[in-house]
């Protein structure tokens, strides 16, 4: 699966980029273009700078919402994101109606919250999924999901970054979309069943009808793989 | 003093995509509290599902939606503030958050229950998961009765150390153990070993009178 399209690495980055498509229906297909059409790698190029400038201009969104408690700020972030939190929410096939619900209360946290992002920890994408799967649990089980507290004194800080960790997060996010594309098959379906359906790698292997130690090596492969192209071999 | 024994990646994943109930990921949440290179996996998983989350879609948000949802904002600006900083305790604790807010403080405060050979329980209050979270304080150099378990046990280690067959188990230390495991845990001398143990069915003891007390410890 990991054939490579151009010897040029930047290339076959942008390209595979912009054709990441989330369908279930064709999920783990690359599709490329030949790289020799300079033409179409320009343009995938252009396509690439402008979901990088629209992954900035989140960032603002949310800085202003934080800041200046900012209502077009958050009409604007609202636009973009609740429709994709809805289809996250429904991606199991769930009841359109509470998937509705969920990501209205996701959405109505991420303008509370707004003051907790950092974007030196996680991309706007990655923290609003965080969100949303909170306001997941909540609704379905009246519970808070435990987390660490950063503020707690018995709570082990980080070691210094390494300078090849400074990669921004939004880098890394868009990095990433390439690198679960083009991941075989088999593994983006373990990924998606247990992150659209919350499916515990338990319920993955009975869905499947393969042993748990098959879900347990596609997803130590898929992290593996992931780590490799984000520099961090950890 | 480095962790040995971490959750697996399935695990983490479980705790990320939000699979895990309650008690499981309390778990989860003490060990990745002081283990930072599973945080460091955990957040790669939690970048996963942005990724699955950002993904283009078709549909859009109607006026009415944004009438409606605009309207909500207005109630909810007194909320955005952050909450007041609570003044940290002194010394460090023993017990990471949001452990110690589960138990209400640190260990030489709590109401242990006694289970009889120099052993110790604090039942864990969950909301409604099946799942039951229990501190364990088990006498340094004495053994934990020889079991095996009819579901999966999580063993955590915060304080002094035990070993089994399958090795040495010190502070952070995570242990994930199903009907497979039949050992018999050890606490290190020394130290009384204190763990968040949390199950999904009793254990299964060897020995017939430890059984015969059983319902009465409760465990």
């Amino acid at each position: 699966m990991l054939e490579t399209i151009s010897s040029n690495p930047l290339v076959n980055h942008f390209v595979r980029n912009d054709h990441f498509d989330d369908r279930p229906q064709n999920s783990g297909e690359v599709r490329w273009r030949p790289a020799g059409k300079l033409r179409g790698q320009r343009k995938h190029m252009n396509d690439s700078d402008d979901k990088r400038e629209a992954r900035e201009r989140h960032i603002s969104l949310l800085t202003k919402i934080a800041r200046d408690r900012s209502r077009p700020a958050f009409q604007e972030l609202y636009q973009h994101f609740a429709p994709r939190v809805r289809a996250f929410l429904q991606g199991g096939g769930s009841d359109p109606h509470a998937a509705e619900e969920i990501a209205q209360e996701a959405m109505i946290n991420v303008w509370r919250k707004a003051h907790l992002f950092d974007p030196t920890k996680a991309a706007v994408s990655t923290w609003i999924f965080t969100i949303a799967r909170n306001a997941r649990i909540d609704h379905l089980r009246r519970t808070n999901r435990p987390e660490p507290d950063v503020n707690d004194p018995a709570f082990k800080p980080e070691p210094q970054a390494l300078p090849h960790e400074l990669l921004s997060r939004e880098e890394e996010a868009v990095r990433l979309r390439t690198v679960i594309s083009t991941l075989p098959d088999e593994q983006q379906k373990v990924l998606k069943l247990a992150f659209f359906e919350e499916m515990s790698h338990a319920e993955v292997a009975s869905q499947l009808d393969i042993p748990l130690g098959t879900v347990k090596s596609r997803i130590r492969l898929a992290l593996g793989r992931i780590r490799s192209v984000l520099g961090d071999d950890a | 003093m480095t962790i040995e024994h971490h959750p697996d990646e399935a695990l983490l994943m479980d705790y990320s995509t939000g699979a895990l109930t309650e008690g499981w990921s309390l778990a989860l949440a003490v060990h990745l509290a002081i283990c930072p290179d599973c945080r460091k996996a955990s957040s790669q998983f939690d970048a996963i599902g942005g990724c699955l989350l950002g993904v283009d879609v078709s549909n859009s948000v109607s006026d009415m939606d944004i009438d409606a949802i605009m309207a909500r904002l207005d109630d909810d600006i007194s909320d955005a503030a952050p909450t007041a900083e609570i003044s940290p305790p002194t010394t460090t604790p023993l017990l990471p958050e949001p452990l110690r807010t589960y138990v209400g403080g640190d260990v030489d405060s709590l109401n242990w229950q006694r289970l009889g050979l120099g052993a110790y329980q604090l039942l864990i209050n969950l909301n409604g998961a099946q799942e039951t979270a229990r501190l364990l304080r088990i006498p340094a150099g004495k053994p934990v009765p020889e079991h095996s378990h009819r579901g999966r046990e999580i063993t955590l280690v915060l304080s002094g150390a035990f070993e089994d067959v399958t090795g040495h188990y010190a502070r952070g230390d995570l242990q994930e153990a199903d009907e497979s495991l039949n050992h018999q845990p050890v606490a290190m001398p020394g130290k009384d070993c204190i763990c968040l143990a949390v199950t999904d069915a009793p254990l299964r003891f060897r020995n017939a009178a430890v059984r015969f007390i059983q319902p009465l410890l409760g465990i």
